[in-house]
């Protein structure tokens, strides 16, 4: 179990280790396909631009709000 | 030649190169960042992994391979990869983090790994072996896609079957040569350049790859197809730039207890090695 544990948390850090980040990220293609294929008509041009808006804005909002924390913890 | 198939050489020679240069651009910052043993055992495994999945499915790959979804894959995992790198990069321009002593660490670093028997130029990273064999292997599926639908629009009724793919083919060979060869005369002043520069560079590159492809695979139609990728990366330039001149206020005040500020330019096995030693590849 232990090891599992060790494996799952070195994959983690391996490719994520920030989890506002992967909040950030997560958040952005979700959205993103929420316009692109939920919210409008698919391959209409108000989702295509919607979902890349957001996809652009909340990959830099995850970066902003990282760098934000770790400003707070140094204060 | 005909014109057909002089139409199809140099549009798989175009196609190609962009394809080319995308994963050149990460093989090549992999290489000058983590280390270039890295960056080719990524690649070689790309191309074998291409190589089979290639003869396995020769012309029908276009049909069994999900290229959207891997596109959505290795996008995702450059995004998280880039904003990793971006985000310790603006910390160490405003401040907030150390810049490392790369001479100082090498060295220490070095003397630790020859009593340990070890050469730490032949270390592999994960880091640089898995980003550049996605890039590599999502590139090259690119090109194989190209070659195919390209040379497939010519091949009936031209020469007979085949002929299209051929000169396809001949086209993404040159484009691919020379990428290699631009690539390679490029690498020598890249080392050059310092370890906290290269690795914003680094993670502006793998955000803008990631955030294109990422797109790509959930069906975004970008403006300008693949020029849209320099306006991402002058985008994420802004943005970063602007984070640095917010942060700075905050920077001096608060830089690491015991940071050690680099009191020259590091070479770039010391930059190598400390991004190995310190396990900064995948940071």
């Amino acid at each position: 179990m232990q090891v599992i544990l060790n494996a799952l948390k070195a994959t983690y850090n391996f490719f994520v280790g920030d989890v506002i980040l992967l909040a950030g990220a997560a958040v952005a293609f979700l959205l993103a396909t929420v316009f692109l294929h939920f919210a409008f008509a698919p391959g209409s041009s108000t989702g295509n631009i919607l979902g890349a808006v957001a996809l652009i804005a909340f990959i830099v909002i995850g970066l902003i709000a990282t760098l934000a924390r770790e400003l707070m913890g140094r204060k | 030649m005909t014109g057909a198939e002089i139409g199809v050489l140099v549009a798989a020679f175009l196609a190609s190169a962009v394809e080319f240069v995308e994963a050149f651009t990460i093989v090549l910052v992999v290489g000058v960042t983590v280390n270039w043993r890295s960056a080719f055992a990524g690649t070689a495994a790309a191309a074998a992994a291409l190589a089979v999945i290639v003869g396995i499915f020769g012309v029908a790959l276009v049909h069994y391979v999900p290229i959207e979804a891997l596109r959505l894959v290795v996008g995702v995992l450059l995004v998280l990869f880039g904003l990793k790198w971006l985000k310790k990069a603006i910390m160490r321009y405003a401040g907030l983090k150390a810049m490392h002593d790369e001479e100082a660490i090498f060295e220490e670093e070095l003397a630790e790994m020859r009593a340990r028997g070890e050469e730490p130029s032949r270390r592999f990273d994960p880091f640089g072996i898995v980003t550049s064999f996605k890039s590599v292997l999502l590139e090259g599926l690119e090109v194989a896609f190209i070659v195919i639908t390209f040379g497939s629009a010519i091949s009936s009724g031209n020469g007979g079957p085949g002929v299209g793919i051929l000169y396809a083919t001949y086209g993404a060979i040159a484009a691919g040569i020379l990428v290699v060869v631009v690539g390679a005369l490029v690498r020598a002043p890249l080392q050059r350049v310092p370890e906290n520069t290269l690795k914003f560079v680094v993670g502006i590159m793998l955000t803008s790859f990631g955030t294109f492809w990422g797109g790509e695979g959930l069906g975004v139609h970008w403006a300008g197809e693949d020029l849209f990728l320099l306006a991402l990366i002058a985008f994420y330039l802004v943005v970063s730039g602007a984070l640095i001149l917010w942060l700075r206020q905050f920077g001096s005040a608060s830089a690491g207890k015991g940071a050690r500020i680099p009191a020259s330019k590091p070479g770039p096995a010391a930059e190598a090695a400390a991004g190995l030693s310190t396990g900064e590849g995948g940071q």
